[in-house]
């Protein structure tokens, strides 16, 4: 009962607030502009990636392949480059094409083409899955081509000739395959995933240091810490409203942003098509970390909720006044968030020392994506109990500073002028 | 300790981190039943005692026990009996002051008790329709008003209220005084308030002790430290006891 009054209160302070309505419209208005900054760096960096060059295996020596082969350099001002292995291209070049055996033939025989795509992967990042846009320019131009030999050769009209070219692209990731779309869709969840819970942690961290700040400013700090309730319950409770109200704010963020990306859709069909691709991307990562990997996202979303509302209060408890506590949480925010806004430019290292992103608590989803791109849940388990070290360090400080004078006094370098 | 003793401060000392000292050595004592007012000027020590044994601070040395209770060790015992009026206590300005009230009330009661200490404060309050006005349009006189309406219909064993009637026009702080007086006489109740306002501690206190640089320099009822220092009043009783 008192709980739940304490949780009650947390909440409608700062939801009856003018300045939290207006932090809502701002945060809509930030992110949405955020998400199109980062839409056009990420078409910049697709761009940078299709005018590399590509390794090409040809396993089929025959006249029409070879010849084929020669167009499609000519046409793509050659940027193919042979290379005897896909293992010697990819030390290379970051894409290696495959010309299988009989692919000649099946062209002469108009049967379906196939051709085979190896990505390397250095980094978990937006910009090196747009690799395999290189792959795909490569056999949309074999396609082309394929089509206007076969017309050439029965003296038909290019028009008439239906031809299929099927890509098979596939990731090498730390010395493993990987099916490339389903990475990439993989890819895309994490990074909406990530965005989603560092939005929360930054908000959560700054409403719980506001709750404190502002209730010292407002003068009924001192009342709350005399009523007969343990400090912890007041601690948890302030946690667990801040991560109410950052739920409630993020939820409008999407909204927003949901918005936004209707208004500037070109057609219906684009932004159903956006729509199909977000779910679909969200089964795939469901499908592709199964039920355990779901499991440690889930956790990881609760330690983030945790760790920034202990955080928060922290900082408010030891700021004398919502200015100082302002100034401090700002600064912690913009950091952890602009750490996982720079992992999508960057990119996370595939390798075993992923699992020390866990000890920031924020970038533990990351670090829970190399786990199962590389297939070693070591990483995640590792990850995650660093993460869980902290966050419980955190709220071991926050209690110990919420049963402490350090609450009301909070930190000076001033000598105190005693009341 | 003897349980007609409601409050027992012995050698008190608070050190400040940084080094200041906040009380140094202070003592004193209240019994049960008493409106004891501790005056002094500005940075005397008067919050610095009423902190700690409101259970808020920690002293650095010394002996308190409330109502037979040790702040430190035995703090959640301390605030099931003692209601806090801290100096300049406000409220949350966007809860109206209904909300407010309720909200610390029901830290204490629940249900039908809930509801009667609720309509208590309410009548204490006095701030007719305004109660369900948000309290960022309240005056301070009101704010104070509202947040004694909350210490009083806790109706604690112990009051402990910090300048009560700080910055208040001359009409609130009567009332304020009334309403501890008629509270104390009515339910039996301690209070320990604090303030630098002579007059109001010789109207309303049964035993002053004058605290000056963390230490008491002198104690008794108003008319007997007038007749020791053979003042007119408390001013001049204090002026004199600190030897200006």
């Amino acid at each position: 009962m008192v709980f739940a009054s304490l949780v009650k209160k947390e909440v409608m302070v700062v939801l009856k607030s003018p300045a939290f309505i207006v932090g809502v419209v701002i945060l809509v208005v930030y992110f949405s502009i955020l998400g199109r900054a980062i839409g056009v760096a990420t078409e910049q960096a697709t761009r940078e990636v299709v005018g590399s060059y590509v390794g090409v295996v040809s396993e089929d020596a025959g006249y029409v392949t070879c010849r084929l082969l020669q167009l499609a350099n000519t046409t793509l001002s050659g940027r193919l480059i042979k290379v005897p292995t896909v293992e010697e291209g990819l030390g290379r070049f970051p894409a290696v094409v495959v010309v299988p055996r009989g692919f000649g033939d099946s062209l002469l025989r108009n049967s379906t083409l196939y051709l085979y795509g190896y990505v390397r992967l250095d980094s978990v990042s937006l910009a090196q899955s747009a690799r395999v846009q290189l792959v795909n320019s490569v056999a949309r131009v074999l396609e082309e081509l394929s089509r206007a030999l076969l017309a050439a050769e029965k003296g038909v009209n290019v028009s008439d000739i239906l031809r299929t070219l099927v890509p098979r692209v596939e990731a090498r990731v730390g010395g493993k395959v990987v099916d490339f779309n389903a990475l990439t869709s993989l890819l895309l969840s994490v990074m909406m995933f990530v965005y989603m819970v560092g939005l929360l942690g930054v908000l959560t961290l700054m409403y719980s240091s506001q709750s404190v700040a502002t209730e010292k400013e407002e003068k009924a700090f001192e009342m709350l810490l005399t009523l007969p309730i343990s400090r912890t319950a007041i601690a948890v409770a302030k946690v667990v409203g801040a991560a109410v109200l950052s739920l409630i704010m993020v939820v409008a963020y999407f909204a927003g942003l949901s918005f936004i990306l209707v208004s500037i859709g070109t057609s219906e069909s684009a932004v159903e098509g956006q729509r199909v691709a977000a779910a679909a991307s969200l089964w795939n990562l469901v499908q592709f970390l199964g039920g355990e990997g779901v499991a440690l996202l889930a956790l990881s979303l609760g330690l983030m909720l945790v760790f920034s509302g202990s955080l928060g209060l922290l900082v408010g408890a030891l700021s004398s006044d919502t200015r100082v506590a302002g100034a401090m949480a700002g600064p912690v925010g913009v950091v952890l968030f602009a750490g996982l806004l720079a992992s999508q430019f960057t990119g996370i290292p595939l390798s075993p020392l992923s699992s020390l992103l866990g000890a920031s608590v924020y970038g533990l989803p990351l670090a829970i994506l190399v786990s199962y791109v590389l297939g070693d849940i070591t990483i995640a388990l590792q990850a995650t109990g660093l993460a869980t070290a902290v966050t419980v360090l955190t709220v071991l400080a926050v209690i110990g500073v919420f049963d402490s004078e350090r609450i009301l006094i909070g930190v000076s370098l001033r000598r105190r002028r005693p009341g | 300790m003897s349980s007609s003793i409601a409050v027992d401060v012995r050698d008190l000392v608070k050190v400040y981190p940084g080094g200041v000292r906040g009380v140094d050595g202070l003592s004193f004592g209240v019994a049960v039943g008493e409106i004891y007012g501790l005056v002094g000027p500005n940075g005397s020590g008067k919050t610095t005692a009423l902190r700690i044994i409101a259970t808020l601070l920690k002293p650095s040395g010394g002996y308190v026990r409330v109502l037979g209770f040790d702040p430190v060790t035995e703090a959640t015992r301390v605030r099931e009996v003692i209601a806090y009026l801290p100096e300049e206590a406000g409220a949350y300005r966007d809860l109206t002051g209904l909300d407010f009230i309720r909200f610390f009330l029901r830290a204490r009661f629940s249900g039908r008790r809930l509801e009667e200490a609720v309509e208590e404060a309410v009548r204490i309050a006095d701030l007719g329709s305004d109660i369900r006005r948000p309290v960022r349009g309240y005056s301070k006189g009101m704010k104070r008003l509202l947040a004694l309406s909350v210490v009083l219909a806790s109706r604690p064993r112990l009051l402990v209220l910090d300048e009560p009637t700080s910055g208040l026009d001359v009409e609130r702080s009567l009332r304020v005084r009334n309403l501890v007086r008629e509270h104390a006489r009515s339910y039996g109740a301690t209070v320990l308030l604090s303030s630098h306002n002579m007059l109001e501690v010789e109207y309303l206190c049964d035993r002053v002790g004058i605290i000056y640089r963390g230490r008491l320099v002198a104690e008794g009822t108003p008319g007997e430290l007038r007749a020791r220092y053979s003042a007119r009043n408390l001013e001049e009783v204090f002026l004199r006891a600190v030897g200006g």
